[in-house]
């Protein structure tokens, strides 16, 4: 099939607007990216980021409480949110049909969301049970994302976690909230995504009649986000009540997507060179599947959410569980000596064909589900303002030469990472026995 | 329009309103747009075989992306713990780069990125696979190559082996894991014939001899079906399955799974688990057949009462209350039967109270029935999510042979949405009513046994003395 043509334009309130009319499929995928994450929350106030995407489904001016999903669902579609470093994103994939609805939904909820002490009280406590469901209740919960930023970065936007600890969801306030929302959620703080089966010329008259009176507001300056990477190695234990057996998390800084694009893909690559999918990726061939493996499962990634999901700074992830002999330093020596051979020699050929590959094919299956399609679409759009490159990506990943690849083994340093070894911690009260009543 | 990046500008002076301002507008609420005519969705055309050697091969024509995407079950059940083991060890032999019969293969998949991935459950052995759709021929002969040579080296065999015993640690630490296994446990007895998940003693028993006996008996074509989606021709597709597989046989009959015994009507067991912040609320009760006419009323039920985010339970528990940010009721397949499950997720001092909001709901979904507005609704969103699945390459393969694999036509996939829509409200109340009594159905609450047996016992029909280990 051809390639979607995408196209984009601003309403005068600021509101950004990208269409991409995708035919052969029955549903739209529609999506509001706000430049809003939890590296933007304020001091003490880790988690708001996230808790506020929670109040943004407790109804507005037009829409009950309770209402956002059962108008959506209703009408065969689905909605939710997520927040992360940099942007919080609200998306809904729907039948065709039901596009006037969810542009109704979204536009109310961008012009007057209703944010009540209740609504506040109940999302506290929901956003509390998602974290003991994801982090304090599990093994490995929240391992690395929640707490390897504390130890790579230094300044409170990087470092700290954006789930966000208890007694800070706890203080905050409505009062807060409306802040919160005046700053941050202005049309021109968005980005609008529609993409699927529309009829562009539609779609352009549905968006001027649902979102073109949401009054125009100031927009906040962007957050600092600079910092110095290490000039160091930084070392920490994270203790895990659940864990069976240890994990480690090394982080690095990655290149920024914006200034050195193809510097970042070769990151990309590199992770598939490392530990892709099968034996023969260079750290799982190591690590375990030689005679005496030292690792029970390893991976690598680019970001703390996946690739190309945040401006600069951003995380270079390696994470393995093992065994308690297998020790730290033994872990790196493996690690850096294969990237010192991959800095000196670059991937041999056949490694190479094999990595573009997967990278490239990885992109065209990802892209085929419409709903994944659409986030991608406006999550680049708000980030970088370059939502086509959702549609480069295949054939820019498969263009990374072995160059690449060597430089971008180079540039993950010893002396500039961060080393977090997660230790299974002995319960630290003795429990109570039940009697049986 | 224009297609240059936009630029973010900042407009005017900062705004700061109170919570009441930014929720009102002068011009004030405003009608909720109704939804355009409903076009039906075209589905391309399925060319469903079965070759001589009793392999089922479904493929269909969809061009989305220059992708294929494969999904396959094979018939997988097993009596023991040692079958369980054995299983989980062969899915994990089953694509491991190396084997000296398809060294050409490995390379051209290397060259296209193609992937394959084998994984188990207590029924079917599931293999999933990708490739662009000029490399279809290599996906295939691969896949043939796995299906017809079951020979891993005893060195390889003792590698994974002694890998999985440790990811299998860390698998059984997770509650979601220790929960289901205290419910079969709890409901059924000891049925090694359910296990998801292996013990470690028989992972570490498992030879090269019992993997290749077990490929031997049950990597059979017979009841196996195998589906094809993508950028290809359905009738080349099948024909290049019914080349490579020509000297895939099949022995014997397939194994039935294990009867269960009937479920423990009504009784809710406490379970302890040390250092939980959170309990994992898990009630099932035996419901019909899919294939039972009643189904399709009792899935709309199901999804009023709490199967999707716009139900009474989501809306209850989360959404009015705050106790819980996970609840789910839906279906689960244990072995031969079908069950409805209740799953809810909830703070240690909370589990008292959601664990009543649930039996109050069951008992409103009888005293109060569902409406014609609630179960439109779920109709809508049944047949929007069925239709949504089947818009990409994975979700139409992966919809079609879960379809088969439970016993129904291909065709199922578009068969049942339009079964919903002569679903009438007297049937709904009546499947809430025949399978939703909250004394009918049978658990555990998983978490902080101590903190939690009194608050339980208040509410009533948890047997607070039961403290079987997770």
């Amino acid at each position: 099939m051809p390639t979607p043509i995408l196209q984009r334009f601003t309403l005068p309130n600021g509101l950004r607007v990208v269409l991409y009319p995708i035919s052969g499929v029955p549903a739209v995928g529609v999506s509001v990216h706000y430049d809003v994450g939890f590296r933007s929350e304020p001091q003490q106030r880790t988690g708001f980021a996230h808790l506020f995407e929670h109040l943004m489904f407790q109804g507005s001016e037009s829409v009950d409480r309770m209402e956002h999903f059962g108008h959506v669902q209703a009408a065969g579609g689905t909605a939710n949110g997520s927040t992360h470093q940099d942007y919080t994103d609200f998306y809904q994939v729907v039948p065709s049909a039901a596009l006037e609805r969810v542009l109704f939904l979204e536009a109310d909820r961008m012009r007057a969301p209703k944010l009540t002490a209740e609504n506040l009280r109940t999302q506290v406590n929901v956003v509390k049970e998602e974290i003991r469901l994801n982090v304090l209740n599990k093994p490995y919960g929240g391992f690395p994302w929640t707490v390897l930023p504390g130890l790579l970065f230094q300044t409170y936007p990087n470092a700290h976690n954006g789930y966000g600890d208890f007694t800070d969801l706890g203080r905050a306030t409505v009062d807060e909230c409306a802040a919160f929302f005046d700053a941050h959620y202005a049309p021109g703080n968005a980005v609008l995504t529609i993409a699927g089966d529309i009829d562009p010329g539609r779609a352009v008259d549905l968006v001027l009649r649902h979102f073109q009176d949401v009054p125009a507001r100031h927009l906040p300056p962007a957050v600092d986000l600079s910092e110095p990477a290490p000039d160091q190695e930084l070392r920490k234990e994270h203790l895990d009540p659940h864990a069976p057996m240890p994990a480690t998390a090394i982080g690095y800084r990655m290149p920024d997507p914006l200034a050195d694009l193809d510097a970042y893909l070769a990151h990309m690559v590199l992770c598939v060179v490392l530990s892709g999918s099968g034996e023969s990726s260079r750290l799982k061939r190591r690590l375990i599947h030689g005679a005496s493996p030292l690792v029970t499962d390893v991976s690598t990634g680019c970001g703390l959410f996946g690739a190309l999901d945040a401006r600069d700074p951003e995380t270079f992830l390696c994470v393995a569980t093992h065994p308690q002999e297998t020790s730290t330093d033994r872990l790196l020596d493996v690690l850096d000596s294969e990237l010192e051979d991959l800095a000196a020699r670059g991937p041999l050929e056949e490694e190479l064909v094999r990595a573009t590959a997967l990278s490239s094919v990885g992109m065209h299956r990802k892209h085929d589900m419409l709903l994944a399609r659409t986030r991608a679409l406006g999550a680049q759009e708000v980030l970088f303002g370059k939502a086509e490159l959702v549609d480069q990506l295949p054939g820019r990943l498969a263009a990374v030469t072995a160059e690449d690849v060597a430089l971008a083994a180079k540039s993950l340093r010893p002396y500039s990472r961060a080393v977090l070894s997660l230790r299974p911690a002995p319960s630290p009260v003795p429990r109570p026995s039940l009697s049986g009543s | 329009m224009i297609d240059t990046p936009l630029v973010r500008a900042p407009l005017g002076e900062p705004v700061r309103r109170s919570a009441e301002e930014i929720g009102r507008t002068t011009a004030g609420p405003r009608a909720l747009p109704a939804l355009d005519v409903r076009r039906r969705q075209a589905l391309p055309p399925m060319t469903d075989v079965v070759l001589p050697n009793g392999l089922r091969v479904i493929a269909a024509r969809r061009p989305s992306v220059p992708m294929v995407e494969m999904r396959m079950s094979v018939p997988f059940a097993g009596a023991t713990f040692e079958h369980a083991a054995t299983a989980e060890v062969l899915a994990a032999t089953l694509f491991r780069e190396g084997r000296p019969s398809r060294a050409g293969m490995e390379a051209a998949m290397s060259r296209h990125g193609v992937t394959l991935a084998a994984d188990r459950s207590s029924r079917w052995l599931h293999i999933s696979g990708s490739a662009p759709g000029h490399a279809l021929d290599t996906l295939v002969d691969v896949l043939a190559d796995a299906l017809t040579h079951g020979s891993p080296e005893e060195e390889e065999i003792r590698q994974i082996r002694h890998r999985m015993v440790r990811q299998i640690s860390m698998i059984r630490a997770q509650p979601q894991v220790i929960a289901q296994e205290a419910l079969f446990t709890h409901c059924y007895g000891e049925v090694p014939g359910l296990q998801e998940v292996p013990f470690p003693a028989p992972v570490e028993a498992v030879t090269g001899a019992s993997v290749r006996e077990l490929h031997k008996a049950q990597v059979r074509p017979r009841g196996t079906v195998l589906v094809l989606v993508g950028d290809l021709d359905p009738e080349r597709a099948v024909d290049r399955v019914a080349t490579a597989t020509r000297n895939w046989g099949g022995i014997g009959a397939v194994t039935a799974p294990t009867a269960l015994p009937p479920v423990r009507g009504g009784r809710v067991a406490l379970v302890p688990r040390a250092d939980a912040v959170q309990s994992q609320i898990r009630l099932v009760h035996p419901v019909v057949a899919r294939t039972d006419d009643r189904f399709p009323a009792l899935s709309l039920a199901s999804l009023v009462f709490g199967g999707y985010f716009s139900s009474r339970l989501v809306k209850n528990l989360r959404e009015r209350k705050g106790l819980a940010y996970r609840a789910d009721v839906g279906f689960q397949d244990h072995l031969d039967k079908l069950v409805v499950s209740i799953e809810a997720d909830t703070a240690t001092e909370a589990t008292a109270q959601a664990y009543g909001e649930i039996r109050a709901e069951l008992e409103r979904l009888v005293d109060d029935p569902p409406s014609e507005a609630e179960i439109g609704a779920a109709r809508e969103y049944t047949i929007g999510m069925a239709m949504l699945a089947l818009s990409s390459q994975a979700g139409f393969a992966t919809s079609v042979v879960t379809a088969v694999s439970l016993g129904h036509e291909p065709d199922r996939v578009t068969t049942f949405p339009e079964l919903l829509r002569s679903v009438t409200r007297a049937q709904v109340v009546d499947s809430a009513r025949e399978f939703f009594d909250p004394h009918a159905f049978s658990g555990v609450v998983v978490g902080d046994a101590a903190e939690l047996a009194d608050g339980l016992h208040a509410v009533g029909g948890v047997d607070v003395s039961v403290s079987a280990a997770g």
